[in-house]
C-alpha cells in the first residue's frame, strides 16, 4: 500500500517535472534568429526607447525600454555583421531578457560599437506566437565633433 | 607642615560645602522655582545669543552632515557611475561638487548668466558630462543654502524655493565655464546658471574619479521614456523623469542590530537618565517617576511624559492640549516656518544624541521632505532614519514602518518625539534586493485602478527590522503622493 502510494507521488512528481520543462522551453527564446525573421503575432511588444527606428547618438550606451502584455517574454538581439543573423545580447552569461510583469513594461541597456548597431527586440508568448521590432541606432564620431568644439574653443578662450 | 595641609583641605571642603548649598539654594528655592529650566532661559540663552554666531555654524555643519544627498551621478559620454552614501568616493564627490555650488552660492564664483530653460535641456544636461546632485526629497532652499554656504540668502534666492538637487554640467558651450542647473520643485521652473570657473580642472577630477570605477547599469527614467505616456505603447505606470532605474539586481550586506552600551544601560534602568532629562528639560525635583507593568520607565510633569520602553523605544509626548518643551530662544513665534522648525529639530536631535552616543548620530539622516505645509501652518513632522551606507533601515510595528527618530513641532513647542536606540552593524554575508520593476510591479498588483497609471516620484532600498530581529531588504516608494513599502 505504502509502495504504491509512493509510486503515485513520484509520478505525479516527474509530471510535474515534465510540465515545468515544457512550460520554460515555450518561454525560452531563440539564441539566433535569421535577419529576414518577421512576427506572427500584433502587439506582443511595442518599443518606448529609443523612440525612433532610427537614431543618431554620441553616447556609447543604449537604453532600450518596450512595453508588452504581462506574461510576455521580451529579447533583445544584436545584428552580427559576420553570420548575417540577429544573436541574442548576453552579458556575461546572463541574457537581455525578461518576462513582462503587471508593469508591462521592459527596460535594458546596451554598449553601442562604432557606426551602426542593428537591434531586434522580440516579444513572445511561445515559439511561434511573437512579435519582433528592428531598429537601427548610429554613433557619431565623438573624436570628430570635439576636434570641432577644440578649435572653436581655442578661438573664444 | 602637618597643620598647614590640614588647614588647606578644610578650606577646600567648605568651598565645596559652599557651592553645594548654593546650588541647593538657587534651585530648590523661591529664587529660581523653575530649577534648569530659569537658568537656561534667563541666564544661559541670553549668554548664548552672545554666541549667535557660533551656534549657527554649528547648527550649519549638523544640517551638512545630517541632510546628504541620496545619490551623486557622475556622467561621460560613455560611462555612468552612482554613487551612494557609504560608498567609495561618494565623500570625495559629494565635495567637488559642494564646492562648485557653495562657491555660487557664497559669490566666490561669479555668476555670468541665468536663463530660464525647458524640461528637455534639463534632462539633456544629465546625458552629457555631468555631477547630479540627488537628494531624493525636496527642501526649502534657505536650508540647503545654510547647509552648504552657512549662508540664507544667495544670488540665486530669488529664483528657487523648493529644491531636489542639481546638476554641474560640462558638457556646454566652448568656454571654460560651468553651467549650474537648478529646477525650482515648487513652480516647476528650471535655471541654468553660468558660473565664471575652472572646467578643465573639474572635468579632470571627474575623469580620475570615474577611471576607477565599474560602470554602473543604470537608465534615468526618461531616457526609458517610463515618464510619459505613449499612444503607442500603454503603460500601468510612469516615474518621475529623474527616477535611476536599476537594471541589475542589486547586492547588499547583511544587517545585525546592536545597542551601544550607555544606551542600553539606561533602557534597562541600570544607568543614569539624567543626558536625556536634561535634554527635555524635565525637572528630577518635580517630576513623578514610576515603572509600568511593561517594566518601561515613565517621568511625568505637568506638561509632558517621558517614557523610556525596555525595547528601546524613547517616548516624548506633550499632555493633550499642553504645549510641550519650549525650543524658542525667545517668545517670537510669529511666521514660524520650516526653516525655524528644522533649525530647532535639528539642534536638539544634535544636542540628545551626541550626549547618548556620536557613533548613533553619525549614522542619522533626514528622510522627510523639509517644505512649508500650507495645510497645518506651524507644524511640522520631521524624520530621522538610521541609515547604513545610505539606506534607511526602519522598524516594522503595529503602526507601520518606523523612522529611528520623529520630531513633531508646532510653533516653537516640542510637542512628540520618539526615538529607536538600536543601531546596526554590517555582516559580510550578503543578500539580494529584488530588482527595481519587480518592485513596481507589486505596486501595480495592489495600486493600480484601471484607466489610472501610477507615478512612481522616487523608489529607493531600504532595510526593514522585522519583529522577529530579521532585517531584509525592501523598496520604499512614493507613488501618487502615498509612500508605500514593498517588501
Amino acid at each position: 500500500m505504502a509502495a504504491k502510494s509512493l509510486l503515485r507521488k513520484g509520478a505525479a512528481f516527474v509530471l510535474v517535472i515534465m510540465l515545468m520543462s515544457v512550460t520554460m522551453s515555450v518561454l525560452a527564446a531563440p539564441d539566433v534568429l535569421p535577419a529576414t525573421v518577421e512576427s506572427t503575432a500584433e502587439n506582443l511588444v511595442t518599443l518606448k526607447a529609443p523612440e525612433q527606428l532610427i537614431s543618431s547618438t554620441n553616447n556609447r550606451k543604449l537604453p532600450i525600454s518596450a512595453t508588452a502584455p504581462q506574461g510576455v517574454l521580451v529579447s533583445v538581439y544584436r545584428y552580427n555583421y559576420a553570420t548575417g543573423c540577429f544573436h541574442k545580447i548576453t552579458t556575461g552569461d546572463v541574457p537581455l531578457e525578461s518576462v513582462v510583469g503587471s508593469t508591462m513594461l521592459f527596460a535594458g541597456q546596451v554598449d553601442l560599437n562604432s557606426g551602426m548597431n542593428k537591434f531586434l527586440i522580440r516579444g513572445a508568448y511561445d515559439d511561434a506566437t511573437y512579435s519582433v521590432v528592428k531598429f537601427d541606432v548610429n554613433v557619431l564620431n565623438e573624436g570628430f565633433m570635439d576636434r570641432i568644439k577644440g578649435v572653436i574653443s581655442n578661438i573664444f578662450n | 607642615m602637618i597643620r598647614k595641609y590640614m588647614q588647606n583641605i578644610v578650606l577646600a571642603l567648605s568651598i565645596f560645602v559652599a557651592a553645594v548649598l548654593v546650588y541647593q539654594l538657587w534651585f530648590n528655592s523661591y529664587f529660581m522655582p523653575a530649577g534648569s529650566d530659569y537658568l537656561r532661559s534667563h541666564i544661559l540663552s541670553p549668554l548664548a545669543r552672545l554666541f549667535k554666531q557660533q551656534v549657527e555654524t554649528d547648527f550649519s555643519e549638523d544640517l551638512h552632515r545630517l541632510f546628504r544627498p541620496t545619490q551623486i551621478v557622475l556622467q561621460t559620454t560613455g560611462q555612468r557611475v552612482v554613487f551612494s552614501d557609504g560608498s567609495p568616493h561618494y565623500r570625495e564627490a559629494r565635495e567637488m561638487a559642494g564646492e562648485v555650488v557653495s562657491g555660487c552660492l557664497s559669490g566666490d564664483l561669479s555668476l555670468k548668466s541665468r536663463e530660464s530653460v525647458d524640461e528637455e535641456t534639463y534632462y539633456n544636461a544629465l546625458k552629457g558630462k555631468s555631477i547630479y546632485v540627488d537628494y531624493g526629497k525636496n527642501c526649502d532652499f534657505r536650508l540647503f543654502s545654510y547647509g552648504l554656504s552657512g549662508r540664507e540668502k544667495n544670488p540665486l534666492t530669488e529664483d528657487l524655493s523648493v529644491i531636489r538637487g542639481y546638476i554641474i554640467n560640462l558638457h556646454d558651450g566652448i568656454m571654460n565655464d560651468l553651467s549650474l542647473y537648478i529646477r525650482d520643485e515648487k513652480s516647476g521652473n528650471t535655471y541654468r546658471y553660468m558660473l565664471e570657473a575652472n572646467k578643465t580642472e573639474l572635468s579632470e577630477r571627474v575623469d580620475k574619479m570615474m577611471a576607477s570605477q565599474n560602470d554602473g547599469h543604470t537608465s534615468y527614467s526618461f531616457e526609458l521614456n517610463f515618464h510619459k505616456m505613449q499612444e503607442t505603447a500603454v503603460s500601468k505606470v510612469l516615474f518621475e523623469p529623474r527616477v535611476l532605474i536599476d537594471l541589475v539586481p542589486a547586492q547588499r550586506p547583511k544587517l545585525e542590530r546592536v545597542r551601544d552600551k550607555q544606551m542600553d544601560e539606561m533602557v534597562q534602568g541600570a544607568g543614569s537618565v539624567d543626558p536625556i532629562l536634561n535634554s527635555f528639560s524635565i525637572n528630577e525635583r518635580t517630576m513623578r517617576r514610576y515603572t509600568d507593568l511593561n517594566n518601561a520607565h515613565v517621568f511625568v510633569e505637568n506638561n509632558a511624559t517621558l517614557t523610556i520602553y525596555p525595547e528601546g523605544l524613547l517616548v516624548y509626548q506633550a499632555v493633550p492640549g499642553s504645549r510641550g518643551l519650549d525650543l524658542l530662544e525667545d517668545d517670537n513665534r510669529t511666521d514660524y516656518d520650516i526653516y525655524k522648525a528644522t533649525t530647532h529639530a535639528v539642534q536638539f536631535v544634535s544636542g540628545l544624541c551626541n550626549q547618548l552616543s556620536p557613533e548613533f548620530f553619525n549614522h542619522l539622516q533626514i528622510t522627510s521632505h523639509l517644505v512649508d505645509d500650507a495645510s497645518r501652518p506651524g507644524y511640522y513632522r520631521i524624520c530621522f532614519d538610521y541609515c547604513v551606507d545610505g539606506v534607511s533601515v526602519l522598524k516594522k510595528t503595529e503602526a507601520g514602518f518606523e523612522s529611528a527618530i520623529v520630531v513633531e513641532i508646532e510653533n516653537g513647542y516640542l510637542q512628540s518625539y520618539r526615538q529607536y536606540m538600536d543601531a546596526y552593524e554590517e555582516l559580510v554575508e550578503t543578500q539580494q534586493l529584488s530588482p527595481m520593476l519587480s518592485a513596481a510591479d507589486s505596486l501595480v498588483d495592489s495600486m493600480y485602478e484601471e484607466g489610472s497609471p501610477l507615478f512612481i516620484q522616487a523608489m529607493t532600498p531600504i532595510y526593514i527590522e522585522e519583529a522577529d530581529g530579521r532585517i531584509p531588504l525592501a523598496w520604499k516608494a512614493s507613488v501618487n503622493g502615498i509612500e508605500a513599502i514593498v517588501e
